[in-house]
């Protein structure tokens, strides 16, 4: 029998319908996938199931829990069952934690609210959860803060929590999407084995299909408030039925076409008309696909289309291997330094200093797509701020088309940020959500001092929109009006209005669905094609480096450990930090490889015949 | 969290000097001549020079500078130009009618404003949010001297509970004193608790869409036990902010609503010594006034280092 079923739960939030008789079921000791994209009702599921749905939503079908409906429950009653019966482990382990509280007190608050025992020995119980997932109190003293831990520290408390009154079910929400690719690995791995050793079901909820064919015994996608497909985990990904699981393997492994440049780029000169941006025939009729299309394959439709590729044609091969990009580097970093004040020890001592970047060389060349990746906290961000001249080097020398930036004048500078622009993870952070689509994307047209009039800006902005797939008349809406997808869309537009010649982007996709992210990757690829972009691409998604770059610099703690063709990296990584964060990283058909090696008893659901969707 | 109090200890020296020299300089380049006023513009010369030399007016501006700043340190404030007696006795009575009405003032502004703006939070959009929301308008609308009118009527002139104003003194009794700035102490509060009231619940709201609350209803807290064991915390840090500057506003107000009560209190000292330019009262009650509201200030942000291990780190 089922641990945890849902039986034909619909839910509505003042009366717009949300989820639509969703059903799913979780069987004791079984680790159940629910994948979907954003805005799937995933998320939603598990609200429903731990009864804190947000206002205005109701209910209607059975969740039943060992037996009992817990639609039918009190709020008196839930409130008992929640975390004894059901523990549940969030998305964010940076907020989900009180910053105020010690995790002791946040972990023993679990055994006081049920056990009503004493506060000393509900410390010492807290103890014992945070040994069991790895925080023994010997090195993590329970009088910590979560400020105090780190991501992935902050995730094991959250599990500490989850598991510590033994629960029957447990509810993952995206456990893992906020961690690094090492990080995320051994949290997947405590969640497994805690769920082994006590035998409980767990429904862990992701977007990441990768995630779900290393976890889960059965797999139950949603689209929409509806499940389209379930089964078991090997037979879903051997035999996917329904149109919509195909597309979302495809795009989770996708991989975009890219064109290798037939000439050496050559930008458009101020003044005229881009040649891309032409009469707008063909892209306009490409864009009037962005209605919701009757097709099931098409993902998340909300988002927009990208125009079709005109010379698909020539795809791109295999990256330069070795070989460099024609013409001097656009941008170079030469032992580049980076070093922040650290804290005071004592209130006499000099603040200690931080290295963040040491001794960092990289060189962007013209057309060329250089991946930068490393774990949050590596440097990243810190180089690329220095290489946008943000901030100046503490040692060494940024280079722009050969000459030191810490030479240029305010002109140098100026027009230095015309050739390099960038585009940042969250594009709704950085708009000003008072200003229209028009104005934001007109933003760096101030770096060409006037140089042209009210006409040609408003060509370029409609140019630009058509470029990255939105329509010229969308510059009148505002950032909230559009999604996530197309909201990366306008940061792209952004950064392209000056006509650079390097973009760097910083985690451009990371908040991205898989689908969208495929659509942006795909669009960044064109758009290098027909504009000979060069791309400095930062990301600590391995998948993503590997789908766009040429050349990758693998970065950690301040240092690059290693760079070289990307192809090569990937295939035969020489240092010991990159095959670790390879081996780290979810991969799919590894993890198929290695679930069909896995015997079968080891997979409870094994037998069972998926029932489709 | 020494460190952390060492770098407020700090800014609160600099702040108190920087405070001192602004004001020291700002009564140099007023206009009027104390001796002038008190003797009046027909006084002959040489009388003139003797009352400045025995104010010492005579002297340098750096060195009176040092004089004062080396007397207040010492608590010798100097002599009052029109009452003739040490500023420093004239402040402490005063100070022992403006401080408590101050301070009972604080009280009731956060004893009103810390459940009321729970309740709204908790309740949000319902009944009781939109009644606290509207009275906290109206309370941050109408002034505090129209309260004070207000409640004179209500209270004292039509049930006769309270005395309308006045003060007889510590020495009468602390109910008798004390009934006396009951009335002003609520005129004063009001509109500063409606104020607070307000932040409490935006900042309770902003609390309660944490993260941290989420998970704490997942562990099996009621929602009223989330909101005491975890936002209510968390939602008093921008509180206690407020609260600092609101300490400052009530100093203020004491010196309207000590007229309107007819208290005998700084905020009359000052007012009367500014209109007779009795500098060196003005001079001194200033200061005070800096000084409190610095060393509250001073005492707010160890309030935040008490609620927020994040200031605290460890060494």
């Amino acid at each position: 029998m089922a641990m945890f079923s849902v039986e034909g739960l619909d839910l509505s939030i003042y009366g717009l319908p949300i989820l639509k008789g969703v059903s799913l079921s979780v069987g004791e000791g079984e680790i159940l996938g629910l994948v979907g994209e954003s805005g799937s009702g995933k998320s939603m599921t598990a609200l429903a199931a731990m009864q804190l749905m947000p206002r205005g939503a109701s209910a209607t079908g059975r969740i039943l829990l060992d037996g009992e409906d817990l639609l039918s429950k009190s709020e008196v009653q839930m409130c008992a069952l929640r975390g004894r019966d059901i523990g549940m482990i969030f998305q964010e382990p940076m907020t989900a934690l009180n910053p105020l509280k010690t995790i002791g007190a946040q972990v023993a608050e679990c055994f006081a609210q049920h056990l009503g025992a004493r506060r000393a020995e509900c410390m010492a119980w807290a103890g014992q959860a945070l040994e069991r997932v790895g925080l023994p109190p010997s090195r993590f003293p329970l009088d910590r803060y979560p400020h105090e831990l780190s991501g992935g520290q902050r995730q094991r408390v959250v599990i500490a929590m989850a598991v510590a009154l033994k629960p029957k079910l447990i509810i993952a929400d995206e456990p893992t999407t906020a961690l690094d690719v090492t990080t995320q690995a051994q949290i997947l791995e405590l969640m497994r084995e805690l769920v082994a050793e006590e035998g409980t079901s767990l429904l862990i909820i992701t977007h990441d299909l990768a995630v779900v064919a290393e976890m889960a015994d059965r797999v139950t996608v949603m689209r929409y408030g509806e499940v389209v497909e379930e089964g078991t985990t090997a037979a879903f990904f051997s035999g996917m039925r329904h149109p919509y699981s195909k597309a979302l393997l495809e795009a989770s492994t996708h991989v975009p076409a890219r064109r290798k440049l037939t000439a050496p780029p050559i930008l458009p000169r101020e003044g005229e008309v881009a040649p891309h941006s032409g009469d707008g025939g063909g892209d306009a009729a490409a864009v009037e696909g962005t209605a919701p299309s009757p097709d099931p394959t098409r993902l998340a439709p909300r988002g927009a289309s990208h125009p079709p590729l005109k010379g698909r044609d020539q795809p791109y091969p295999s990256p330069s291997r070795g070989e460099e990009g024609p013409g001097t580097p656009i941008l170079v970093a030469q032992s580049v330094v980076r070093e922040y004040r650290g804290r005071r020890r004592s209130l006499f001592s000099a603040p200690e200093k931080r290295r963040a970047v040491d001794a960092v060389s990289l060189a962007v060349r013209p057309g060329e797509s250089v991946g930068l990746v490393g774990e949050s906290g590596c440097g990243k961000s810190t180089l690329a701020r220095t290489l946008m001249a943000l901030e100046p080097p503490q040692g060494g020398a940024v280079l722009f088309r050969g000459r030191s930036l810490a030479g240029f004048s305010a002109a140098d500078l100026t027009a230095m940020r015309r050739a390099v622009q960038v585009v940042f993870q969250d594009p709704y952070g950085s708009f000003d959500p008072r200003h229209k689509a028009g104005r934001l994307v007109a933003e760096p047209l101030h770096l060409l001092r006037g140089e042209i009039d009210a006409a040609e800006r408003n060509r370029r902005i409609a140019a630009v929109l058509r470029d990255v797939g939105l329509k010229p008349e969308d510059a009148d809406k505002y950032p909230h009006e559009f999604s996530g997808g197309q909201r990366q869309r306008l940061a792209i537009a952004r950064a392209l209005i000056t006509r650079p010649s390097l973009i760097i982007l910083d985690e451009p996709v990371s908040a991205l669905d898989v689908s969208i992210r495929a659509q942006v990757l795909d669009l960044l690829a064109d758009l290098q094609a027909e504009h000979g972009l060069a791309y400095l691409f930062i990301s600590h998604d391995l998948t993503v480096v590997r789908a766009i770059t040429d050349r990758v610099l693998v970065m950690r703690a301040g240092r690059i450990v290693e760079e070289g063709p990307t192809a090569e990296v990937f295939a035969a990584p020489r240092h010991a930090y990159t095959r670790e964060l390879l081996a780290a990283a979810p991969d799919l058909s590894r993890a198929l490889a290695a679930r069909a090696m896995r015997p079968a008893w080891e997979s409870p659901a094994a037998g069972e015949v998926p029932s489709g969707g | 969290m020494l460190v952390y109090l060492a770098k407020r200890l700090a800014s609160l020296a600099a702040t108190l000097v920087i405070a001192s020299l602004v004001i020291f300089a700002v009564m140099e380049v007023l206009p009027g001549d104390p001796a002038e006023i008190m003797l009046g513009t027909n006084a002959r010369p040489d009388t003139l020079a003797a009352l400045r030399a025995d104010f010492g007016l005579d002297r340098p501006a750096p060195e009176r500078y040092a004089a004062w700043v080396a007397g207040f340190v010492q608590g010798d404030l100097g002599r009052s130009y029109t009452y003739s007696v040490p500023v420093g006795e004239l402040v402490a009575q005063r100070l022992w009618v403006s401080l408590p009405l101050a301070a009972i003032s604080l009280l009731l502004t956060v004893l009103i404003a810390v459940p009321v703006g729970a309740l709204a939070a908790t309740r949000r959009n319902g009944p009781a949010d939109v009644g606290i929301m509207a009275a906290t308008q109206v309370g941050i609308a109408v002034p505090n001297f129209w309260f004070a009118m207000l409640l004179v009527f209500v209270f004292a002139v039509s049930l006769r509970l309270l005395p309308a104003g006045g003060f007889p003194g510590w020495g009468a009794g602390l109910w008798p004193a004390g009934r006396s700035l009951i009335l002003p102490a609520v005129a004063l509060a009001l509109p500063q608790a409606s104020i607070l009231a307000r932040v409490m619940r935006s900042s309770l709201i902003d609390a309660l869409g944490e993260d941290y609350v989420r998970t704490a209803r997942a562990k099996g807290l009621s929602r009223s036990e989330v909101v005491r064991r975890h936002a209510l915390r968390n939602a008093l840090i921008p509180v206690l902010t407020i609260m600092g500057l609101q300490f400052s506003f009530l100093l203020a107000g004491t010196i309207i609503i000590e007229n309107v009560f007819f208290l005998p209190g700084l905020g009359r000292l000052v007012f009367q010594a500014i209109t007779q330019r009795d500098l060196i009262v003005v001079k001194s009650i200033v200061m005070l006034l800096v000084a409190s509201v610095v060393i509250v200030n001073f005492l707010v942000e160890v309030a935040y280092a008490a609620v927020d291990p994040r200031l605290r780190r460890r060494a």
